[in-house]
């Protein structure tokens, strides 16, 4: 009986121990925070900081001033600007977070197990090896362009809707317009400003750049 | 020095007038505009965007007159601030030659008077801008800019001074949120505040089309129909002479190159 009890709190112990150790291998942790941040988990929203863990289905917001740095466990980071709102879809080899406002930064630390993708309305960016930035751009025609640029590998970006997909190299930018229509990657002057750092030891994580400045100003023209 | 110039020369134009004041008097004002039609104009800007300011420098060129002459060459180097979203001020120095005064006549032949060549002559002339311009969003394709580009020039040649005013409607065709294409209307008129005797003695409507080749070339494209109007001096009627007033229209067709950079 004694062998029985034993035999079953060391099954036990092993199997909690392994749950334990899944979980915690599929969940994400925030790093670093500023401002306003908050994770909903199921309904119910709590502010966030340094060591929060986050989980398939959570949502992680910042407010008018807040900024995070997500560590998703797949070594895979994403950085959210201000008044941001991502959701991690899924977390491990398949990781998928959707971006449903905002601006987020995404960096893929050494080699990616697996697959990572980030969604922003109908687009999909999927990733292998890279830095990009994607973010919501202006509402011209009821459904917002979603932005586009890579800092380091290739991203390839596609839409549901139409089936288009582009590679997007690094140091090119696409815009998604109104979410549907992927433009050519180019080089944009605006995204030469973006802050790609993610380790507050190294300096500023915060990223100022203005996505207003991804359109023309027609009011800037002087030609003579 | 540059007053000593402008005296010497206003001096030299007088002296001139005297000399021929009984024949330009007498001959019944036989005075001809230039006999051209059409002008060329070339020109390329170097635009420097930092911040709110924006550094240009401009070299043009124009041939003119019936044998399409190189007549017109200016140096400009200024810039533009953005005070506000929607108004730019400017100052601008311009190093010209070629341009013609209402003095710059001279009489060939006997009863011909035709244009004294000024190709040699430097002028001096500072120009201070003020452009307000606002978004015209509720026209079709909402991309449409209006803009009143008022400029104070002060020629140091003959201390000449007058202010230009231009409205001007600019469409941007634009493709991925892009300009490709912007297409302008305007009407410039220069007002003199101390020379001749209209109001008015330069105006033109003008079109325009940019080529947006990348967003650091542009292609510049424009016509227009020029009038100027040559009239007396103070220094020719001071001479006791009869007013005489000439104006001269043709067409001008502007080829130019824009090149913006942002560092």
């Amino acid at each position: 009986m004694g062998l029985v009890r034993g035999f079953l709190f060391a099954a036990i112990t092993a199997c909690a121990f392994v749950v334990s150790f899944t979980v915690s291998a599929l969940d994400g942790k925030i790093l670093y925070t500023e401002g306003t941040v908050t994770v909903t988990t199921g309904g119910s929203s709590q502010d966030a900081g340094p060591g929060t863990t986050v989980s398939a289905g959570d949502v992680v917001s910042t407010g008018a001033d807040g900024l995070a740095v997500v560590d998703l466990s797949n070594a895979t980071q994403i950085k959210l600007r201000e008044n941001t709102s991502v959701t991690i879809g899924a977390l491990g080899d398949n990781t998928q977070v959707s971006l449903s406002a905002g601006a987020l930064f995404t960096r893929i630390l050494g080699k990616l197990a697996g697959t990572f993708s980030v969604q922003a309305g109908m687009t999909t960016a999927g990733v292998r090896g890279t830095e990009f930035f994607v973010a919501f751009g202006r509402t011209v025609d009821q459904e917002p362009d979603v932005w586009l640029c890579v800092n380091s590998g290739t991203v390839d970006v596609s839409v549901a809707s139409s089936g288009q997909h582009v590679l997007v190299p690094a140091g090119k930018g696409i815009n998604i317009i109104g979410g549907a229509k992927l433009t050519p990657p180019r080089g944009y002057r605006w995204t030469k400003g973006l802050n790609w750092n993610m380790d507050p030891s190294s300096g500023s994580v915060e990223d100022h750049t203005s996505m207003n400045q991804a359109y023309d100003d027609l009011l800037n023209h002087d030609y003579n | 020095m540059t007053t000593t110039r402008a005296a010497a020369g206003a001096l030299a134009a007088l002296a001139v007038l005297v000399l021929y004041a009984p024949q330009r008097g007498s001959a019944d004002n036989a005075l001809v505009a230039p006999n051209g039609v059409l002008e060329l104009e070339g020109h390329t800007s170097v635009i420097v965007q930092t911040g709110a300011f924006d550094l240009l420098a401009d070299v043009t060129g124009r041939l003119e007159d019936a044998g399409l002459t190189f007549q017109y060459r200016a140096l400009t180097l200024g810039g533009y601030y953005r005070l506000f979203k929607n108004l730019k001020v400017g100052a601008f120095y311009r190093l010209q030659a070629g341009v013609r005064h209402d003095d710059d006549w001279t009489n060939l032949t006997p009863l011909l008077w035709s244009w004294a060549t000024t190709t040699g002559r430097l002028e001096n002339e500072l120009i201070a801008d003020v452009s307000p311009r606002f978004l015209l969003p509720f026209l079709p394709g909402r991309s449409w800019v209006i803009m009143l580009k008022g400029r104070y020039v002060y020629n140091t040649f003959e201390n000449q001074q007058s202010i230009m005013v231009r409205p001007e409607l600019t469409y941007f065709w634009l493709v991925d949120r892009q300009p490709l294409f912007d297409f302008q209307a305007a009407y410039e008129m220069y007002f003199p505040l101390n020379f001749g005797t209209t109001t008015i003695y330069e105006s033109y409507p003008w079109l325009g089309i940019h080529y947006h080749l990348t967003p650091e070339v542009m292609l510049e494209l424009a016509g227009s129909y020029k009038s100027t109007v040559w009239s007396s001096s103070q220094d020719w009627l001071a001479a006791g002479n009869s007013p005489y007033q000439v104006t001269y229209s043709r067409w001008l067709l502007t080829f130019g190159v824009i090149w913006t950079f942002a560092p």
